[in-house]
C-alpha cells in the first residue's frame, strides 16, 4: 500500500496529530531529505490559505491548496484529505508555470507521477508562449512589409508628381518656341510681306527651331541618363588640351557679353595624359562655362583646373568662377532639378533649356564625381566639377580629338548613302561632297546590299534605318553576312535606345541622329565617337 | 509537417546563406505566408518544395541538404522549448535513440496531430541498429544527419552506415550506428 501511494503521489505529505511530518512521497523525500519528523508548518508555508496553526490545515480540507516550501521557490498545488486512520494528508504536485519553472525548481519531469497532467500543463503553457512568440514574429513581419509597401507607394507617388511637373514644364518650354515658329510661318504666307520682314521671320523660325532641337537633345540626354542608358566611354586624352578647347570654344560668347575668360592650370605634367570619358567632361564644362557667360555681363570668368594624386588615380577639380549676379540661397536647392531656371525671362533672352545643370550634375555622378556650387548674390558663383580619372598608360596622348582643321576631312573617302527621303539624301550628300567624300546614293535596302559589294566598295555606309522594303537593320545584317568590312553608320530620326541596340547587334559601327550637323557627320564617317554618347 | 520543421529550415538557411536566399527560396517554393507557425500543421509538400527550391537555388543535391538539416535540427530543437525533453530522454546517443518514440509521444501533447516516425533500436555488438519507420518518403539522409547531430549533442563521435533502404523493398530504412565518447 505504501509503495502504491508512493508511486501514485510522489509529492504527498502526511501530517501527524502533533502537526509533525509523518511521511512524504518519493519525490519530496528526494527534494527535502531532512524534513521527515519536523513540524509541517516549519517546512511549509501556506500561500492559500494562510496557515497560522495546524487547526487551519484541518479547516482547509476540501479546498484548493497552495503550499510553498520555505526558503525555496517550489510551490505545490493540491488538496488536504483525511486518511482512514485519522491523519491529514496533502495530495498534489508542484505547480507549473511553464517548462522554465520546472527548470528553476529542484524537480524534474520524471518526479511527476505519469498520471499527473501537471507536466503536460507545463507543456501546454510552454506551447502558449511559443504561440505568442510566433504571433509577435508574424506581426513584426507584417508591419515590416507594410512599411516597405508604404515607402514604395510614397516613392511612386512622389515620382508621379515629379513626372507630371516635368511634363507640364516640358510642354511649356516647347510651346513657347513652337508658337514662335508657327506664328512666323503663318506670317510668311502673306504675299505682301516686305523683304526685311520676311528675312526676319525666317531667322526667328530658324532660331526657335534650333532652340527646340536643343531642348529635344537635352531631353533625350536626360532620359538616357534616367533610364541608365548613358554609357561612359574610356579614352585617353590630354587634359590641358581639353581645357583649352573649352576656353577657345567659349571665348567668342564670353567677349560678346563683355566678359573676360581666363584659364588657370594647376595640372601636374604627369596628370595631363589621362584616361576617361573626355567627351562627357567636356560637355559638363561647356555647360558650366556657358552658364557663367549667360549670367555675367562685363565681368570675368575663370576656369581653374587642379589635379591631385589619389593613390593610383588622379582627382580632377575644375572650378568655373564668374562675377555674375549670383544665386539666392533659397534657390540653391533646386538648382540641379530639371527646369529650375531661376530667371526665366533672362534665360529666354540667352537661350538654354533649363536642363543643362540637371544633365551636367547627373553626368558628373556617372563619372563618379559631383558638381558643387558656391554663390553670393551680387558677387558671383563658382561651380566646381569633381571627378576621379585614371592616368593614361602611354604617356603620349592618343586619340585627342582636335578641332578638325582640314576643309576636306573626308577627302578620298567613298561613302554609300542609303536614304529614301530625297530631301534628306540631297542635304547629306551635299555635306559629304563638301567635306571631300565621293558619294553614291541608293533609296532602299536591297539596292544597298547590292551596292555594298559593287566594284566601288564603300569605305563608309550611311544607313538610314527606316527604309521601304527591308529596313536598315536587315540591310546591315545582310551586308555584314556577305563579309563587308565597310564602316556602317546607322542614321535615324527616332532616338530610341532600342534602335541603337539593334543597330549595333546587326553590325553597325556607329550611330547618328538626324538632323545631323556637318561636323558630326564627318565624325560619324571617320569613326570618332559622337559627342554626348 | 508542423511549422516548427519549416521554421528550422528557415533558420538554417538565413543563418548560413542570408535572408535574401531564404526570400528567394520561399518565393520559388510558392510560399506567401510571412512566417510559419510552430504548432500549425502544414502539408508535407510545403517542406518538400522548400527543400527542392533550396537544392535548385544552391545547386546542391537534396540528400546532402537533408543531412545537413538533420544535424542542424538537433541543435535547433535543443535551443527551443522542447530541448529539455530531448535532453531528459537520454544521456547518450544510444539512450536517446532508444527513447525517440517516447520522446515524440511526449512532444505530441503540443503537436496533437503529430505523425512522428518510429525508431526501433537494438544492440548489435558495440553498435546499435536503428530501424526507421516512416510513412514519408526520402528522409533517410535526414535521419543520418539527425543521428550525427545527436552525437554532437553528447560530445560523441558517431559513424552511421545505412544497411537497408526502403527503396530495396524492406519495410524500413536501417542504420548501423557506432558512437564513442570523443576523447
Ligand atoms: C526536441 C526535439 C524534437 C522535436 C520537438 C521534434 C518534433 C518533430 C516534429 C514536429 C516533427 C514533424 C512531424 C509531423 O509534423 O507530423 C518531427 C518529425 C521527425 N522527427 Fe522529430 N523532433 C525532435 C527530435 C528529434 C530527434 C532527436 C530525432 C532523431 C532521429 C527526430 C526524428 C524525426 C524524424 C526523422 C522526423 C520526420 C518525420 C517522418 O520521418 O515521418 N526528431 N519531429
Amino acid at each position: 500500500m505504501r509503495d502504491l501511494i508512493d508511486e501514485l503521489f510522489p509529492f504527498q505529505i502526511t501530517i501527524g496529530a502533533a502537526g509533525e511530518i509523518v511521511s512524504m512521497g518519493r519525490s519530496l523525500r528526494r527534494v527535502l531529505p531532512q524534513a521527515q519528523g519536523r513540524p509541517f508548518l516549519e517546512v511549509f508555508k501556506g500561500v492559500r490559505p494562510v496557515l497560522r496553526s495546524i487547526a487551519d490545515v484541518e479547516g482547509a480540507i476540501g479546498d484548493v491548496i497552495l503550499l510553498q516550501v520555505r526558503d525555496s521557490p517550489l510551490q505545490m498545488r493540491g488538496q488536504y484529505v483525511r486518511t482512514p486512520d485519522g491523519q491529514i494528508s496533502f495530495v498534489g504536485s508542484p505547480r507549473v508555470v511553464g517548462l522554465a519553472s520546472i527548470e528553476a525548481w529542484p524537480v524534474g519531469l520524471q518526479d511527476y507521477a505519469p498520471h499527473d497532467a501537471s507536466a503536460d500543463c507545463a507543456m501546454v503553457l510552454e506551447a502558449m508562449s511559443v504561440q505568442l512568440k510566433d504571433l509577435e514574429t508574424m506581426v513584426g513581419r507584417l508591419q515590416y512589409a507594410e512599411r516597405v509597401e508604404r515607402s514604395l507607394r510614397e516613392r511612386a507617388e512622389a515620382a508621379n508628381l515629379a513626372k507630371s511637373n516635368f511634363l507640364a514644364n516640358i510642354s511649356h518650354e516647347i510651346r513657347t518656341p513652337m508658337t514662335a515658329v508657327l506664328g512666323f510661318a503663318e506670317l510668311l504666307r502673306d504675299p505682301d510681306l516686305g523683304r526685311d520682314e520676311r528675312t526676319d521671320a525666317v531667322e526667328t523660325i530658324v532660331r526657335n527651331g534650333n532652340h527646340l532641337m536643343h531642348i529635344l537633345n537635352d531631353l533625350l540626354d536626360l532620359s538616357k541618363i534616367e533610364a541608365g542608358r548613358m554609357d561612359i566611354d574610356r579614352r585617353e586624352f590630354s587634359l590641358v588640351r581639353l581645357l583649352r578647347d573649352v576656353r577657345d570654344l567659349m571665348e567668342v560668347n564670353a567677349s560678346a557679353r563683355g566678359n573676360s575668360l581666363a584659364l588657370r592650370l594647376d595640372v601636374h605634367a604627369a596628370h595631363d595624359h589621362l584616361s576617361g570619358d573626355s567627351t562627357k567632361i567636356r560637355q559638363v564644362l561647356l555647360n558650366l562655362v556657358g552658364n557663367a557667360v549667360k549670367f555675367t555681363k562685363g565681368g570675368s570668368i575663370t576656369i581653374e583646373a587642379a589635379t591631385e594624386q589619389r593613390s593610383d588615380r588622379v582627382a580632377l577639380r575644375v572650378a568655373v568662377k564668374d562675377t555674375g549676379k549670383g544665386i539666392a540661397p533659397d534657390q540653391m536647392g533646386r538648382l540641379f532639378e530639371p527646369f529650375s531656371q531661376l530667371d526665366r525671362e533672362f534665360v529666354r533672352e540667352h537661350g538654354g533649356t533649363g536642363l543643362g545643370l540637371a544633365i551636367s550634375s547627373r553626368i558628373a555622378e556617372l563619372l563618379g564625381g559631383r558638381i558643387e556650387v558656391a554663390s553670393t548674390p551680387g558677387i558671383g558663383s563658382t561651380f566646381t566639377l569633381h571627378t576621379v580619372l585614371d592616368v593614361a598608360r602611354r604617356s603620349t596622348a592618343a586619340g585627342v580629338s582636335e578641332g578638325e582643321t582640314s576643309d576636306r576631312p573626308l577627302a578620298g573617302v567613298r561613302v554609300l548613302l542609303v536614304e529614301d527621303s530625297i530631301d534628306s539624301a540631297r542635304l547629306l550628300s551635299t555635306m559629304l561632297v563638301k567635306a571631300g567624300a565621293s558619294v553614291e546614293t541608293c533609296g532602299d535596302g536591297l539596292a544597298a546590299v547590292e551596292a555594298a559589294q559593287g566594284p566601288r566598295r564603300p569605305d563608309v555606309i550611311l544607313m538610314d534605318l527606316q527604309l521601304p522594303g527591308i529596313d536598315g537593320i536587315e540591310a546591315t545584317r545582310r551586308i555584314r553576312a556577305k563579309g563587308s568590312t565597310s564602316r556602317i553608320v546607322a542614321l535615324t530620326a527616332a532616338a530610341l535606345g532600342a534602335d541603337r541596340e539593334s543597330a549595333r547587334a546587326a553590325g553597325c559601327d556607329g550611330f547618328a541622329l538626324k538632323p545631323i550637323s556637318r561636323a558630326d557627320l564627318v565624325q560619324a564617317c571617320r569613326g570618332k565617337p559622337l559627342p554626348g554618347g | 509537417m508542423y511549422g516548427m520543421v519549416n521554421q528550422a529550415l528557415e533558420s538554417l538557411v538565413t543563418e548560413r546563406f542570408g535572408a535574401d536566399v531564404w526570400t528567394t527560396v520561399r518565393q520559388k517554393a510558392g510560399i506567401t505566408d510571412p512566417a510559419f507557425i510552430t504548432m500549425k500543421q502544414y502539408p508535407d509538400e510545403v517542406t518538400y518544395s522548400l527543400a527542392g527550391a533550396l537544392s535548385e537555388h544552391l545547386q546542391a543535391p537534396i540528400p546532402d541538404l537533408l543531412r545537413a538539416f538533420g544535424v542542424y535540427w538537433v541543435a535547433y530543437a535543443q535551443r527551443g522549448p522542447w530541448g529539455k525533453i530531448m535532453l531528459a530522454s537520454g544521456g547518450s546517443t544510444y539512450e536517446l535513440l532508444a527513447s525517440l518514440d517516447a520522446m515524440h509521444a511526449r512532444i505530441a501533447i503540443s503537436f496533437p496531430e503529430l505523425k512522428p516516425p518510429s525508431f526501433k533500436v537494438h544492440r548489435d555488438g558495440d553498435a546499435v541498429v536503428v530501424d526507421y519507420h516512416s510513412h514519408r518518403p526520402g528522409l533517410a539522409p535526414f535521419v543520418v544527419g539527425l543521428i550525427e547531430g545527436i552525437g554532437t549533442l553528447f560530445g560523441e563521435t558517431v559513424t552511421v552506415e545505412q544497411i537497408a533502404s526502403k527503396d530495396g523493398g524492406v519495410p524500413a530504412d536501417s542504420f548501423r550506428v557506432w558512437a564513442k565518447k570523443a576523447s
